[in-house]
């Protein structure tokens, strides 16, 4: 009789793990008080306003796992005047 | 030089001394009128990786345990120099003392609610990636089965707010996509009701044992202001 299918240890703490910085990231990426106007910030030339979390958070990994966060830029947060 | 800007706080707070922010850089307390600012000197904007992310948010829980409850800024919020930033806290200074106000004695939590029978389905998915008839066999599934995955959302949501009553001073409610959950709540609490808050979501959790309840915080209170 096969064994009833589990969800593996290491899946289990990279999920969690996941969610423990999609909590921190959702905060303090998304939410707070923007004083600078709308700040556009950028990963590998994709607007983070028109991307998901989760999408954020893929991007993030590669990044961090590559270690060049090469491919990061931002614009200027108190825009063109 | 330029000014990265954490959190506003109550005109005298300072950082402690040796707190560091982002890159290392070190932390000082500013007081413009009747805000006190802490920010660190940098000459460019930071870029928003993970340990920035962690360094900013060190920062300003490094002020809500200092006593008050700061109002958090969202990262990335640089000046080129201090002009630049103290023309832009004048036009919203009286909101910003009037938030600091409303939010002072409060901390933000929230409860990350996951459905693990989703998580199990995402992790045999991801085993038999390559096995091209059950992978979309299982997307299919999972299209099935998030149409309920909003209404789901909303019902705990609504569960809480009943069981919290009066402990929640505000909510925010936000479903999640597939993978991360099936919603995340915000709720705004009196720091001396947070073992109250607590207990209120762990009796929720266990009263739905077909879900896991993830309590987080406390957290500056990022979800209740603009």
């Amino acid at each position: 009789v096969p064994e009833p299918p589990v969800v593996r240890k290491a899946d289990r703490a990279r999920r969690e793990e996941r969610m423990a910085l999609a909590e921190l990231v959702s905060r303090v990426v998304e939410r707070g008080v923007v004083l600078s106007g709308d700040l556009v910030v950028s990963v590998g030339g994709v607007d983070l306003l028109y991307v998901g979390l989760d999408v954020l958070l893929a991007t993030m990994d590669q990044v961090e796992g590559g270690g060049t966060g090469s491919d990061k830029d931002r614009e200027d947060p108190e825009g063109k005047e | 030089v330029g000014y990265h800007l954490y959190c506003l706080v109550p005109p005298g707070a300072r950082p402690s001394k040796g707190l560091a922010g982002i890159d290392g850089a070190p932390v000082t307390g500013l007081d413009e009128g009747p805000l006190g600012l802490w920010v660190s000197e940098m000459e460019t904007a930071p870029r928003p990786t993970v340990d920035g992310i962690r360094a900013h948010d060190r920062v300003i829980r490094a002020a809500m345990d200092a006593g008050s409850t700061p109002l958090p800024m969202r990262f990335g919020q640089w000046f080129s120099n201090r002009r630049r930033l103290v023309d832009r806290l004048e036009e919203k200074g009286a909101a910003y003392q009037a938030a600091l106000a409303d939010l002072e004695g409060s901390v933000e939590m929230g409860v990350r609610i996951v459905d693990p029978s989703e998580i199990l389905r995402d992790s045999l998915r991801e085993q038999s990636a390559g096995s091209g008839r059950e992978f979309m066999e299982g997307l299919a599934r999972l299209q099935r089965e998030s149409r309920g995955r909003d209404e789901l959302a909303q019902a705990l949501a609504e569960d809480l707010r009943k069981r919290l009553g009066a402990v929640a001073r505000r909510e925010r409610v936000e479903p999640l996509e597939p993978g991360l959950g099936v919603v995340s709540i915000a709720h705004l609490v009196a720091r001396s009701e947070v073992t109250a808050y607590r207990q209120v979501v762990e009796n929720a959790g266990r009263d739905r044992p077909d879900l896991s309840y993830h309590r987080t915080g406390p957290w500056p209170p990022y979800s209740f202001v603009e």
